[in-house]
């Protein structure tokens, strides 16, 4: 009865070891009970070594009522491995917790200028309807500054610029007119662009800054006409504010242009019933324009008969105060991260 | 320019209120950018004649005057003026009235005398920031008038913006004829009588440059009533115009002036030698000018001479010597045309801005003159007795401008409007201006009028017939696209990539000014040569920038005085410098970094900017042009705004292509910066094209990596052992990396630890251990022998 009694110490140990191992509380404390049973040494693993001391017959019996318990023990480990991690698991969640209120870990954002965003803006308008980007010197020369654009030595209208004189023949250009000249001087017709850039006058007080930013548009070709112009300059204004806005154009002078016109757009903020910013008018004044005067075409060669078209001159830190609501211009180039940072 | 509307109103009578009038000629071009009321005055303040004056002589300075204003019963009022006279009409408030801020009038004792009422000075009024004694009124002024009624008080006064083209509505008659050529009311100008002369008194001119002057009227007026005053509604008129009222002659040739628009003068007849003589300077002769200015007359300026000397500078301002005062009795009377290039010139070189210049320069109708005159005769005649001599005019007419007629094209027309107006508005619309159209087949021949100086070519026509129809009325084509070619090519890097790129690494752009202080700019680049300003704004901003950095440097110092503590700024722009003579323009990308590397955060302080976070920024920047990799960086020591030792150049295929650094001390004193400030300053151009990718099959076997540390001497730099390690390392090596730079214990204070990360792969096979050890033996002793380096142990 040897083997009956081999048995009944296997399912001693079996039981002993089920009840250790639901006892234990972590994983350590598991892996000791695996160790004490199952281990190379371990209390079931030596029954096992206790099979040749029995006879031929009884060793297969055994040895499959050894398997068994292990197997049996390995399931347990396996479910009480589990549960004790689903605890341990539990508890960490519940333990490991951050404040999700603190801020995140930044890097502050910068931003660009306003001036710039809204030159990005006005780049993108018109690139949508087929307008090339162009750029000029700012120290120019007399020629492209006034001389080409019609606008000779004595001519009043070179009282209305302020310019910053270089030398007897070299300006900081008053405006982006000047790359006309140049664009048309190195483009053949049809073409159709916008110059952004710096522009200088020698002026300072509440309402002007010796520098400042405007864009140049210039159309030409067979057929441009003063009704193209009208066209461009609402789609042009409708979009930059995001809004069906009437446009007002009324007869005005450059020597570049002919006819020429100031553009008023019907007041954003009153919407046309009269407020302090359009001086109770509610129209205000963004940009002057016209068709391109035949004597500008003759200075860079191109056919005044075969060719027409328009151009026209926008004050970027203008329209970027509108958009905006800032009510100093001086306020662009004082550069203040408070005002600044607020365009981001 | 100012224009009171009751005087507009004699000349044209614009239907609808002010604010239509406005309307209409701003949409015509002249833009009415603002309205201004001459203010009321109470009813109570009326016409009154002072009967007589009797000195208080216990108190002096007062003088009780009895007082007619119509009534049956004249007033007792005292007056402390001293230019109050029996016989003088004047301003009397009436009791109740109110004078500015202060109370009614009120009937009381002045020194013990009753005075019911108050004779009124100009400034007492209102009417003037001063005024000397009470207000002197026309002799035949109503009395019992109120004074609002007999000045025309109330009026309203348009501020017109006249473009420079439109010198031909310098004038009450030049507004009105516009008002009528917009509505479509008839002129009533004033009509003027013809003054036949009264005597034979004449005065020879001579034109000595009739390409200047083609035309000089003149005329003799002899004894001017000395004792005679400008009336009343001419002072008020000049006054609300701007002008001060000087004396009738004066007054009246300002008058006409602003009737007309023809400026003239006048001479004292007796200090003029023989004739008129219009001619330029000779060199060295000297004018005495009426402001008593003193002035050597450039040579070969226009001017008015007698047979002696220059009397006038023509068309800017007279001379001293030939002044009217308010006894001359004889003058000269001018009205004169000037080339309008003539005096624009001369006028801006002598810093004389009168309203002669700013009309002639904007061109006066040339058939002017002589109504000028007549005019001014007749006010002189009805108001100083003056006797007229026959008019003296001097023409050469083939210089006169030339007025042809001009061809509009109806094709033309229609193809710059866009849009084909009816026939009839076109003639309709060019008639109403007072040209003179002929219908010639479906084209005009128009012919200006002479004042109209400004309508010369076609598109002129275009440009009046645009402007009479509205061009509210012309109409509107949105825009239809075009596609547009070869505008954004892929290998042109937009510049908004970079800009955006320093944004998420934080830094705010800013837009300093392009002209800076040239001793800030020495300091900064003492090599460049700057561009300088004839005429800058300010002191401090009297150069052209040659670097980005002196702007950002005020931004930071700005910033900082307004408590910001972590700043980082960029911009873009241009740089100006002076090469061979000739200005260079440069567009550049510059930034300024100062305080933490990392934004404060709860879980830690952290260190502040060195200069590996400004290179990690450029780093970035080049990376987008892929020109990361093959640029170079070079220690610079000779940046004369950076630290020696911390400021690098950076180049391209050996071209320096920027600098980079830590502001220098001495500079960061100059600025009292108290910390470290990193800057940057790098070529757009060579930011600015990037690579195009093309695909290279990817190797699918394993990458291998070993780390290498080598121990060098203090002054070799990681790129020269990284180069050692590329040229030896073989084709495998794929990556190559800095990982640790150590000085300290264990290793010789001249020298330095640099430890390579290495990471080697083939395209076509796996690589063995073996290969890989031969290969890092061929580095370690390319290292040791070019630059003395050992493997650390």
């Amino acid at each position: 009865m040897a083997s009956v009694s081999h048995t009944d110490v296997i399912a001693t140990i079996t039981d002993q070891a089920v009840t250790e191992v639901d006892a234990t509380q972590n994983e350590e404390q598991l892996e000791a009970v695996r160790v004490r049973y199952l281990g190379r040494k371990g209390l079931l693993t030596a029954q096992l070594k206790t099979i040749g001391d029995l006879p031929e017959a009884e060793r297969r019996d055994f040895g499959a009522t050894v398997n068994a318990a292990k197997s049996r023990l390995s399931r347990q480990f396996e479910s009480r491995l589990l549960a004790l991690q689903r605890v341990s698991r539990a508890s960490a969640l519940t333990s490991e917790s951050v404040d999700v209120t603190l801020p995140g870990r930044r890097n502050d954002r910068g931003g660009i200028h306003p001036v710039t965003r809204t030159v990005r803006r006005i780049n993108e308008i018109f690139h949508r309807i087929g307008f090339d980007v162009a750029e000029g010197p700012e120290i120019e020369d007399d020629f492209h500054n006034f001389g080409a654009l019609n606008i000779p030595i004595d001519h009043p209208a070179r009282a209305m610029h302020d310019t910053f004189y270089v030398d007897d023949d070299h300006v900081l250009r008053t405006h982006t007119s000047p790359v006309q000249i140049r664009y048309m001087k190195t483009h053949k017709p049809p073409l159709q662009v916008i110059a952004p850039g710096r522009v200088y006058r020698c002026d300072s007080d509440v309402t002007h800054t010796p520098m400042f930013h405007q864009v140049e548009g210039l159309v030409v070709g067979v057929d441009v006409s003063f009704a193209d112009l009208k066209g461009v300059l609402t789609y042009f204004a409708q979009e930059f504010f995001e809004t069906d806005l009437p446009l007002r154009f009324r007869p005005s002078y450059f020597p570049f242009t002919e006819p020429s016109a100031e553009v008023d757009i019907g007041c954003i903020f009153c919407k046309g019933t009269g407020c302090r910013v359009c001086q109770r008018t509610g129209w205000i004044e963004i940009l002057g324009c016209g068709m391109v005067h035949p004597e500008v075409f003759r200075q860079v060669d191109i056919d005044n008969e075969a060719y027409t078209g328009y151009a026209f001159g926008l004050g970027i830190e203008r329209v970027t105060m509108l958009r905006y609501g800032v009510d100093d211009l001086r306020l662009f180039f004082n550069n203040e991260l408070t005002f600044l940072s607020q365009f981001r | 320019m100012i224009v009171s509307y009751q005087w507009l109103c004699e000349w044209v009578s614009p239907p609808g209120d002010i604010t239509d009038l406005c309307d209409s000629l701003t949409m015509a071009g002249l833009e009415v950018s603002s309205t201004d009321s001459v203010p009321l005055v109470s009813d109570r303040v009326v016409v009154g004649e002072v009967m007589t004056v009797e000195v208080l002589p216990e108190h002096a300075g007062l003088h009780l005057c009895r007082v007619d204003t119509g009534h049956a019963r004249s007033r007792k009022i005292v007056c402390g003026a001293d230019n109050v006279y029996a016989g003088m009409k004047t301003a009397v408030a009436l009791p109740g009235a109110k004078l500015g801020k202060a109370g009614p009038i009120k009937q009381r004792s002045i020194a013990g005398v009753p005075s019911s009422g108050m004779l009124c000075s100009s400034q007492e009024l209102g009417l003037d920031d001063n005024s000397n004694g009470i207000l002197w009124l026309d002799d035949d002024a109503a009395l019992g008038r109120s004074l609002n009624s007999h000045l025309g008080l109330g009026d309203v006064l348009l501020d017109i913006e006249l473009t420079p083209n439109r010198g031909d509505c310098l004038s009450i008659a030049g507004i009105a004829r516009e008002v009528s050529a917009l509505t479509g009311v008839a002129l009533t100008p004033p009509i003027v009588p013809t003054t036949r002369a009264r005597h034979r008194q004449s005065i020879p001119i001579v034109l000595e440059n009739p390409e200047d002057c083609p035309r000089w009227v003149g005329r003799i007026l002899t004894e001017l009533n000395p004792t005679a005053r400008s009336p009343d509604f001419i002072r008020e008129r000049l006054r609300r115009c701007g002008i001060r009222s000087i004396g009738l002659v004066v007054d009246v040739t300002n008058y006409v002036m602003l009737e007309y628009g023809q400026p003239m003068h006048a001479f004292r007849l007796d200090r003029i030698d023989r004739g008129i003589r219009v001619r330029r300077t000779q060199p060295g002769e000297r004018l005495t000018l009426l402001d008593q200015q003193r002035v050597a007359l450039a040579t070969g300026t226009l001017v008015i001479a007698d047979e002696t000397e220059a009397i006038a500078i023509a068309g800017v301002m007279g001379g001293l010597d030939t002044a009217v005062s308010n006894h001359t009795q004889q003058v000269l009377l001018e009205a004169a045309y000037f080339r309008p290039g003539a005096i624009a010139q001369r006028a801006r070189q002598m810093g004389l801005q009168t309203d002669a210049v700013y009309r002639f320069e904007r061109g006066v109708d040339p058939q002017l003159q002589k109504q000028a005159i007549s005019r001014a005769t007749e006010l002189l005649g009805l108001f100083a007795d003056a006797q007229a001599g026959p008019v003296c005019e001097t023409l050469v007419r083939e210089h006169l401008p030339l007025r042809r007629r001009i061809r509009l094209r109806r094709e033309r027309l229609d193809r710059i409007l866009g849009t084909r107006l009816a026939s009839r508005l076109v003639k309709r619309g060019l008639e109403s201006l007072q040209m003179d159209v002929r219908v010639n087949g479906s084209d005009w021949l128009v012919r200006p009028p002479s004042y109209r100086l400004d309508v010369s070519y076609e598109h002129d026509l275009i440009e009046e017939v645009a402007r009479v129809n509205n061009f509210e009325t012309l109409p509107t084509h949105l825009p239809h696209t075009q596609a547009l070619r070869d505008s954004t090519p892929e290998k042109n890097l937009p510049v908004t990539v970079l800009e955006d790129l320093l944004v998420a690494r934080g830094y705010q752009e800013v837009i300093t000014y392009s002209f800076v202080d040239s001793r800030a700019q020495k300091l900064i680049s003492p090599k460049s040569t700057p561009i300088t300003l004839r005429n800058p704004i300010a002191e401090n901003m009297d150069v052209m920038r040659t670097s980005l950095w002196p702007g950002l440097l005020e931004t930071l110092v700005r910033n900082l005085r307004r408590q910001e503590h972590r700043i980082r700024i960029f911009e873009l722009g241009r740089v100006f410098s002076l090469q061979r003579g000739k200005s260079i323009e440069r567009s550049c990308i510059g930034g300024a970094i100062l305080g933490p590397a990392f934004a404060n955060q709860w879980d830690g302080t952290r260190p502040g900017v060195d200069f590996f976070d400004v290179k990690g920024d450029i780093e970035a920047l080049l990376a987008f042009g892929g020109i990361h990799h093959v640029s170079q960086w070079c220690s610079a020591r000779t940046v004369a705004a950076l630290h020696p030792g911390e400021s690098a150049e950076i180049r391209l295929h050996n071209k320096p292509i920027g600098l980079a650094g830590k502001l220098h001390p001495d500079l960061a004193e100059h600025y009292d910066l108290d910390q470290p400030v990193y800057l940057f300053e790098l070529d757009l151009e060579q930011l600015r094209t990037r690579n195009i990718p093309h695909y290279e099959s990817v190797s699918r076997f394993p990458t291998l990596s070993r780390d290498l540390s080598v121990v060098v001497s203090g002054e070799i730099t990681a790129s020269q052992v990284a180069r050692e390690i590329l040229t030896a390392g073989g084709g495998y090596l794929s990556r190559i990396e800095v990982f640790d730079v150590y000085k300290g214990k264990g290793i010789e204070s001249t020298q330095k630890s640099l430890s390579f990360a290495l990471t080697l792969q083939s395209s076509s096979r796996n690589l063995t251990d073996g290969e890989i050890d031969r290969q890092i033996d061929k580095i370690v002793d390319a290292i040791r022998q070019n630059l003395g380096g050992t493997l650390r142990s």
